[in-house]
């Protein structure tokens, strides 16, 4: 039987050198997708915050004088059914995006962390009772699911919120756990122990801090799922109510005056696309500078 | 003289240097000599060894400079279908990690067969049997079963056991063990040890060995050299080195390991940190521990110079 | 067993301790189909202030031992004993108290230590969970000593651990071990992991904190140099038993044991002119399998002076020198009881 012996290149590494390692944000800029899905994102935000500065018209005006009309000087990407200026809907509709898919994602992260946390540092029954729950909902269609609870709880930014945060939590559960079985056999997990840290200070300053990198990725990643999501519930009929903009609603009602107006749907369309991509861009990138085997291999290298 | 190294250089080029892992050093092994290279890690001992057979990763890795020369040819010279004439073959190399130096899904008679079929090209039944033959040699225990299995059903001792099969199946010229039994139990190691010594001595192999243990060099080896961050600081007889250390890292690691046959006094650790091989100092890299730091070592690297009969040294205390 | 003398003496007692660990079967359902014993009878006891050096190979349980004493792996039965009190009847309260007193030193300095937290917060976590500083001055003012204790600078402490070598890991993983102000430090091979040169640098430190702080040691350690230059006791075992236990001068002079012979013996002294003149007396084989224990003694099968006797009984360690002037005793678990030299 072999003895446990350490390899030797680990003993290279580090030799009290002061080697900070680069800010992951400045890495990310390295990174050329992620660089560009940094800066959509950026300018998102920015759209979404200061709309009321940045939108030329109010998005709710109504003049049915001038519906459907194509671009012009005073409304760059033309009317609505109603008169009302796209681009400003777009750039409010910004916002109702943003909103749900940060929100989403943050309840959805904070639920599934939680279990999959328990589930992996407790197991035996409590992990298997929590697994086959995830298990279950991961079964059930999620737009199925999404139509279902919509049309219980009826319409709403809040209730979409809720609605795609249930959907979204699993996939952390289960990432969470399977970073938990992994580190929950380290030998700092076992020093805490040994100094006598509760369960839960195990969890949350042990285990979370060190699984954090794929969750971070999920994170960004179930961002634009989480607006694709909403999109798609607005195109239903199920997100927010009128006559707050949304781009899944501009999608939908452009979507009757597809020949006449395509511009209608193009562009929420479009931001719709923009929003998602650069958010799998960001994750993409925060994966390859996050991911343990390379971080590993720089540490080897040093 | 069975093989020669001149002024061999191996760097890795990394985002942020150039690690010098081995830097100019040149050594020669003899026909049946033992040759123990000593150090700690970042010593560039295994850099060595793979350079040898010319298995640095490139990138990051690149032998810069140097010239092998092995049964009257340099390797580094060698065309790519030549070099692997002479692994396995001619020099053959057994790892530290037998573990994962095995192919875990192919079975112990197939791995210690394929040398010889590669190499020396013979009939399958007959490569079969000297490959029982050679477990036989190595004393591994049922042959016939320990062939049939996977590594994974194999105790460390005897992985490493299959290893020294493989490596001497072709009867090459040299053996390179790097740490052969640093991951092995210290009976076990004893037990492989004994057998190396025993079947090189046989075949008249010579033999690289590659350690940072100082008893098994005493134990082991004819010559010894002492490697610090990538360079050869001493070069003696395995006699001469003990009784007489000369350089201060010799001296001080010396003084710095217990001894079991004697009583316990105070260690005399050695001062400060094992070097940086990306930011190493303009001189004699030893010189931020050294206790005997003249002003010349900060600026000037020291070279070998002959001090005795068999006994190298750099270092300016020698000048 | 071991017979005590004064029992205030004693800091640590371990009697009759087993440690199995099951084997299952299937995965739904499942079965067990048998046990690793992996620390099999054993006892033995610790002198305050003294350190007791625990050797052995691969699957000799002496890691095992270090962890079920800490109560991390759950001791099948037997007693442990620290200052009189048997530590397995303790209540979760009353063990978590305990973790002030019994500490350890971990052998893997790049494993033992949360990579996501500075080395201050690494060592000061221990403050925080046992409640020990009442202001946060005291707490930094604590952290700072026990850097300084250790041999780094303090200013190092909002450094993470990556910026750190093998041998300051190591110290900071010593660090924390002493920030609650333990009684008892169990060495789990604490420096293996280094460097060799670094390494006397540690066998120093803790021993000087040992003479400071009247520290009691248990080190567990396969390298028999190391643990015969730190301790003042050797416990040999094999296969989950204590096969020999003396003082280290006795126990490298006149082993009893085949197994303590063959395990010096293996050991290359670096001196060749001496290894010229050594034997070595070398054991063929290797340690059975630990489901399936061998019969009676479990050295048998690699014995050289193995009889029928030895494969039918167990032997038990039993008192075979005893120097009552340095109360020192020489215990061995041979059936022969030789000297063999």
């Amino acid at each position: 039987m072999i003895r446990h012996k350490q390899n030797n290149s680990r003993k290279n590494s580090t030799d009290g050198q002061q080697w900070k390692k680069p800010s992951v944000l400045r890495s990310l800029f390295k990174h050329k997708l992620s660089c560009i899905g940094l800066i959509i994102i950026m300018l998102l935000s920015f759209m979404a915050i200061f709309s009321p500065f940045i939108a030329p018209h109010d998005p709710n005006e109504q003049d049915l004088y001038h519906v459907l009309e194509p671009p012009s000087w005073n409304h760059l990407l033309g009317t609505d059914d109603v008169g009302r200026d796209l681009l400003s809907r777009i750039i409010y509709g910004s916002r109702v995006s943003l909103t749900v898919g940060i929100l989403s994602t943050l309840f959805s992260g904070i639920i599934g962390i939680v279990l999959g946390l328990i589930a992996g540092y407790r197991g035996g029954i409590i992990d298997m009772i929590i697994m086959r729950i995830t298990d279950t909902f991961m079964c059930i269609p999620g737009f199925v699911l999404l139509l279902v609870i919509a049309a219980v709880i009826g319409p709403g930014l809040i209730n979409i919120i809720i609605v795609v945060s249930v959907l979204g939590w699993t996939g952390f559960a289960r990432i969470t756990r399977a970073q938990v079985l992994q580190i929950r056999e380290m030998p700092y997990i076992e020093a805490a122990t040994a100094c006598g840290a509760s369960g839960l200070r195990i969890m949350f300053r042990h285990l979370l801090p060190n699984s954090a990198a794929p969750l971070i990725v999920t994170a960004s990643l179930s961002i634009g799922s989480a607006i694709m999501l909403e999109s798609g519930a607005a195109f239903f009929g199920l997100s927010i109510q009128p006559p707050t903009p949304s781009w899944g609603k501009a999608l939908r009602i452009g979507y009757s005056y597809l020949e006449i107006v395509p511009l209608f749907s193009i562009a929420p369309g479009l931001m719709i696309t923009l929003a998602v991509l650069a958010f799998n861009f960001l994750g993409d990138g925060l994966r390859d500078i996050l991911d343990p085997q390379l971080r590993g291999a720089r540490e080897r290298n040093k | 003289m069975l093989i020669d190294v001149k002024n061999l250089s191996t760097h890795f080029v990394l985002s942020r240097g150039v690690l010098k892992a081995v830097d100019n050093i040149s050594f020669s092994i003899d026909k049946g000599e033992i040759l123990a290279l000593v150090g700690e890690s970042g010593s560039g001992k295994s850099v060595t060894a793979l350079s040898l057979l010319r298995l640095i990763p490139n990138p990051p890795g690149k032998i810069i400079s140097g010239e092998i020369v092995f049964e009257d040819k340099d390797l580094l010279k060698l065309n790519p279908e030549d070099m692997r004439h002479i692994r396995g073959n001619r020099i053959a190399m057994i790892f530290q990690e037998p573990m994962t130096s095995l192919h875990p899904i192919l079975t112990i008679e197939k791995q210690v067969v394929e040398p010889l079929l590669h190499h020396k090209k013979i009939p399958r039944t007959k490569a079969m049997k000297a490959c029982y033959q050679l477990m036989e040699k190595v004393h591994m225990s049922e042959p016939a079963l320990r062939g049939k299995s996977y590594p994974h059903m194999l105790s460390g001792g005897m992985k490493q056991r299959s290893m020294i099969a493989m490596g001497l199946s072709c009867n090459p010229s040299l053996i390179i063990a790097d740490e052969p039994t640093t991951a092995l139990d210290v009976t076990i190691q004893a037990q492989l040890l004994e057998l190396l010594k025993d079947l090189t001595q046989e075949l008249g192999t010579s033999m690289l060995l590659i350690t940072h243990d100082l008893g098994i060099v005493a134990r082991y080896a004819h010559n010894v050299h002492v490697m610090y961050a990538g360079r050869i600081v001493e070069k003696a007889s395995a006699q001469n080195l003990y009784a007489r250390p000369r350089h201060p890292y010799t001296m001080a690691l010396m003084a710095s390991i217990p001894r079991i046959d004697q009583d316990s006094k105070k260690l005399a650790p050695v001062q400060g940190n094992p070097p940086d091989l990306l930011n190493l100092p303009k001189g004699c890299a030893f010189y931020p521990r050294c206790s005997k730091k003249q002003d010349q070592c900060m600026e000037h690297a020291p070279k070998l110079k002959p001090l005795s009969n068999n006994h190298e040294i750099a270092c300016w205390m020698y000048e | 067993m071991n017979s005590l003398q004064n029992t205030k003496d004693v800091c640590l007692d371990v009697r009759h301790l087993k440690t199995f660990f099951p084997v299952y079967k299937g995965s739904f359902f499942k079965r067990k189909i048998g046990e690793i014993k992996a620390v099999n009878d054993v006892s033995f006891h610790i002198k305050r202030a003294t350190t007791l050096g625990m050797v052995g190979e691969s699957g000799c349980g002496k890691t095992t031992l270090g962890r079920s004493i800490l109560l991390l792996n759950r001791p099948s039965s037997g007693e442990i004993l620290y200052n009189g009190v048997n530590i397995m009847t303790l209540n979760h309260q009353e063990i978590r108290a305990l973790r002030k007193k019994i500490q350890m030193v971990f052998q893997d300095p790049f494993g033992a230590i949360n990579p996501r937290m500075t080395a201050g917060d690494v060592v000061g976590e221990p403050l925080l969970i046992h409640q020990m500083c009442q202001t946060k001055n005291e707490y930094q003012h604590t952290i700072e000593t026990l850097f300084l204790m250790v041999g780094l600078d303090p200013c190092m402490a909002d450094r993470y651990p990556h910026e750190f070598s093998g041998g300051q890991r190591q110290r900071i993983i010593i660090a924390r071990a002493l920030s609650v102000k333990p009684d008892f430090l169990i060495c789990d091979e604490p420096v293996s992991a280094l460097d060799v040169s670094i390494q006397a640098q540690i066998i120093n430190l803790l021993e000087e904190l040992q003479e400071k702080y009247h520290l009691t040691y248990l080190f567990i350690s396969h390298d028999l140099s190391v643990v015969k230059h730190i301790s003042d006791t050797i416990a040999v075992m094999y296969m989950g038993n204590i096969v020999e236990i003396a003082h280290k001068n006795e126990l490298y002079d006149h082993p009893r044991h085949p197994y303590t012979k063959a395990l010096f013996s293996s050991v290359p002294i670096p001196d060749p002119s001496i290894e010229a003149k050594r034997k070595p007396f070398i054991i063929e084989g290797e340690v059975a399998n630990l489901i399936d224990l061998p019969s009676g003694c479990h050295f048998h099968p690699r014995c050289p002076y193995v009889t029928e006797d030895c494969k039918n009984n167990v032997p038990v360690l039993k008192l075979c020198a005893s120097d009552t002037m340095n109360e020192r005793q020489h215990w061995v678990a041979c059936l022969f009881d030789n000297n063999i030299e």
